[in-house]
């Protein structure tokens, strides 16, 4: 009787993952903006790992990032589908090795442009096998509608961080938004480089948007003020996390700058 | 102007000077002789200040040597070890200028110290151009160019160890010429000939302890060195002025 | 003279750097500008003011902890100065993100020295031995081992960062020069640097003779034991201030005082002044260079350029003999 079960436990145990239905489906996020998609999918109860800069999910365990993963626990957790923000250097080491072994999928989701964030959704709920939200679409076309406003504040250059100064290139999906709503970004590079004042001042913008908190000590404001360049720092962590808080974060930008244009 | 050390006594590590008491007379050169790791550069470094004591005390014309400062010791005590450090990059006469660094600069002083160790055309070379013979003359006349009227103590540690014969009897005058001035002179040498040529009074050391001590003559004589070295002695004429112990081959 | 000709060589090479640095650069889009550009002026003299006033310090930094460890290889990073500071600001850029503040730049100065500081004291803890206070040698073997352990804390306190904090962070300890230096951070660098050097120009002689061995520095009447104290505490503070300012930078605090060396000789006298001018060139010919040389994806940090460059004539040094020729 106890041979018996104990090989119906190992058995139950070699299960392939694919037959799995999308009911009963494990799914670990190596990417905060996909865990709060998946959040936001309503697949919360689904989420058996995440990384330990996903918010709002503390009951579920850390696991590793797109860097590096731990694989006892993420075997311990069993996984179905493992989803993880699509980078230069490929999956961790050793994760794809692992899912070859153990017949977990393996899916790499590209995050990087504006169109990646916005189908982000849709991608992630069709690896997990469910449906997408119409809504969502609506809401992301509501925050991208062009705003007439901006054409007298381009160039404008948007900046990742003052200290070193660098600049938002023009594939960046920030950038894409700016772009969206009508305006004009500088450097018209791709990337984030890295620059000297002097080359920021260089590009001759009509105002600087910082994303991200004032810095202390306000050698940029003093230098925008002195060439009638408008400064301004929009402290909104949502505009730095690709995914929904990005929609939500821009939607409010646009409502700020509209307010402020009437 | 007596140096005086009372129940002197040295830990470095595993070896152990003293307890020594010794007085050193101004207007005498004391020449100090042992075997190797007898004692002679530890007791020479403890009576300039150099070399911490554990117990005892070492006083120079009544000053406890250890109790002076920087520039007190600098004024008064006017020293020679036997390995020098030479400063790369600089030039001999800078070399040799350090010598007064406490005092007034005077490059005359400087250039009488270069002329009696036969350097002075060598002025301006820099101080790694040269031999070690002569890296240790220029030492010496660091030595020298620091001889002032403040001057009451000047210690050798083996002053002829690296030097040929004729700057070796050079060695020799400059230290007659400061017993004469009035200093106490002290000089740590395995050289016998110097010894007998130039020392009055000999200090016998062995295991870290004075063996013997008393003028040259009486003092350093075969008997004594040999069951001092465990080495043949025997008196050798036509040396210096009177017979001197020298080591048999 | 010999000397003239060395002073000449240096004013022509310092002022050739600082005009390097205010009349050529390559704007982002690749063309070059030669020549006064009024409205780029402002930055460029502040990014001048710093890079002298920030190379000096570590040079004559550089120059002191060489006369004082006999070794012609040490320098800021040997004894974990830098290190220590880049540690401290990591530290502090993951306390703050966790508390959701920001390190402003007067925290910067203040925790930058807190970390030289504890760099320089963990230094002199391992590197003394019973006889012989501090011993060179074991100052630079603890040196070694501190810059290490503080590098790796530097590390892991990135690592904790989440990868959006890690960019400022890491930028930080790659090294810059500001182009509009925060004045709370100049000028506690200028104050330190006025009073080092003018300590050790005065010392000048006292430094010579330090170079001798223990027994003869003493015995010339150098109080060693009070000198070396101060050495320590003035090397450290410069290199704190200068990497309060700057980030951490390699290479000028090592290759500045052999240069000075090269020209003028070895008295400190003529070195102190000449390694503040070397050093001074040196940092702002880093700068002029990242601002001309081609820019795809933006600029260098200078902390690279200065290692590109004192590498080599890192290397060159250690060929020519420079490690032998001191003997301790």
């Amino acid at each position: 009787m106890v041979l018996m079960l104990a090989a119906l436990a190992a058995c139950a145990d070699a299960t392939p993952a694919a037959s799995a239905s999308s009911a009963a489906m494990r799914v670990v996020s190596l990417s905060p903006a996909i865990t709060e998609t998946l959040v936001e999918l309503g697949l919360r109860d689904r989420l058996v790992g995440r990384t330990p800069w996903c918010q709002g999910v503390s009951e579920v365990p850390a696991l590793g990032s797109m860097t590096e993963v731990d694989l006892g626990r993420l075997a311990a957790a069993r996984p179905d589908l493992i989803l993880l923000q699509r980078t230069a250097m490929g999956a961790p080491p050793g994760l794809r090795e692992a899912a070859a072994d153990r017949g977990w999928r393996v899916e790499e989701v590209a995050c990087a442009s504006l169109a990646d964030v916005r189908t982000l959704e849709a991608r992630v709920a069709g690896a997990v096998g469910v449906q997408a939200s119409a809504a969502r679409e609506a809401q992301w076309e509501q925050a991208l509608r062009p705003l007439g406003t901006l054409s007298e504040r381009s160039p404008t250059v948007l900046l990742l961080s003052a200290e070193p100064v660098m600049a938002i290139g023009n594939d960046a999906f920030l950038a894409e938004a700016w772009a969206a709503w009508g305006g004009v970004t500088s450097p018209a590079t791709p990337g984030y480089p890295p620059m000297s004042l002097e080359d920021l001042f260089a590009l001759r913008p009509r105002s600087i948007l910082l994303i991200g908190a004032c810095p202390s000590g306000a050698t940029l404001e003093a230098a925008c003020a002195q060439r009638s360049i408008a400064f301004e720092c929009i402290e909104d962590g949502r505009l730095l996390r690709p995914g929904p808080a990005l929609r939500e974060g821009l939607g409010a930008w646009r409502e700020s700058l509209e307010a402020r244009a009437r | 102007m007596t140096l005086q050390a009372r129940d002197m006594s040295i830990r470095m590590g595993a070896f152990e000077l003293g307890p020594v008491s010794v007085a050193f007379e101004p207007g005498r050169v004391h020449g100090v002789v042992g075997p190797n790791a007898s004692g002679k550069t530890t007791l020479v470094r403890g009576v300039c200040g150099l070399q911490a004591i554990q117990s005892g005390a070492i006083t120079l014309a009544g000053v406890p040597v250890h109790a002076m400062a920087a520039a007190e010791r600098a004024a008064r005590i006017a020293f020679v070890p036997q390995r020098s450090v030479m400063p790369p990059a600089l030039r001999v006469g800078e070399v040799v200028a350090l010598g007064r660094l406490r005092m007034q600069r005077d490059p005359q002083a400087v250039e009488r110290s270069l002329r009696q160790v036969g350097l002075l055309e060598r002025e301006m070379d820099r101080v790694d151009a040269l031999s070690a013979g002569q890296s240790h003359r220029v030492a010496v006349a660091r030595m020298l160019a620091q001889l002032a009227p403040t001057t009451q103590l000047v210690v050798l540690d083996e002053p002829t160890a690296s030097l040929d014969p004729a700057w070796s009897a050079s060695v020799a005058r400059v230290a007659r010429a400061c017993a004469d001035r009035g200093c106490v002179v002290i000089v740590a040498t395995h050289d016998f000939g110097f010894l007998g040529a130039c020392c009055d009074q000999a200090i016998l050391m062995a295991e870290g302890a004075v063996r013997a001590l008393g003028p040259v003559a009486t003092v350093a004589n075969p008997e004594s060195l040999s069951a001092l070295f465990g080495a043949p002695f025997a008196w050798a004429h036509g040396i210096a002025a009177q017979p001197v112990a020298m080591p048999r081959w | 003279m010999r000397s003239a000709r060395g002073w000449i060589a240096l004013l022509v090479i310092a002022v050739a750097c600082v005009a390097a640095r205010l009349l050529v650069a390559r704007s982002l889009d690749g063309t070059l500008q030669l020549g006064w550009q009024a409205d780029a002026a402002a930055w460029r003299l502040g990014a001048v003011a710093s890079g002298a006033a920030a190379g000096a310090a570590l040079a004559l930094s550089g120059l002191l902890l060489q006369s004082l460890l006999r070794n012609p290889l040490a320098s800021p990073f040997v004894l974990g100065l830098s290190g220590g500071a880049q540690a401290a600001m990591a530290l502090a850029a993951l306390l703050a993100w966790k508390a959701g503040a920001q390190v402003s730049p007067a925290a910067s100065v203040v925790v930058g020295c807190a970390g030289s500081m504890v760099a320089l004291l963990l230094c002199i803890a391992f590197g003394r031995s019973r006889e012989r206070g501090l011993d060179p040698v074991s100052l630079v073997l603890a040196g070694v081992v501190v810059a290490a352990m503080l590098g790796a804390l530097a590390t892991l306190c990135e690592w904790m960062l989440p990868p959006s904090e890690r960019v400022a962070v890491h930028a930080w300890g790659l090294g810059r020069v500001p182009e509009a230096p925060p004045t709370v951070l100049l000028v506690a660098l200028l104050l330190v640097l006025g009073v080092a050097a003018v300590g050790a120009w005065s010392g000048g002689r006292a430094l010579d003779a330090m170079q001798l061995s223990d027994d003869e520095a003493r015995s010339v009447g150098v109080p060693l034991t009070g000198m070396r104290w101060s050495i320590v505490l003035g090397a450290s503070a410069l290199a704190a201030a200068a990497t309060a300012l700057c980030g951490p930078l390699a290479f000028v605090g090592l290759v500045a005082p052999h240069a000075a060396r090269g020209l003028l000789g070895g008295a400190h006298r003529r070195t102190v002044p000449a390694t503040l001018l070397v050093g001074a060139a040196l940092l702002v010919l880093a700068d002029a260079t990242r601002a001309i040389i081609p820019v795809e994806g933006g600029r260098v940090p200078v902390g690279v350029v200065c290692a590109l460059a004192g590498g080599p004539a890192f290397l060159m040094l250690l060929r020519r003999g420079a490690a032998g020729a001191w003997r301790t």
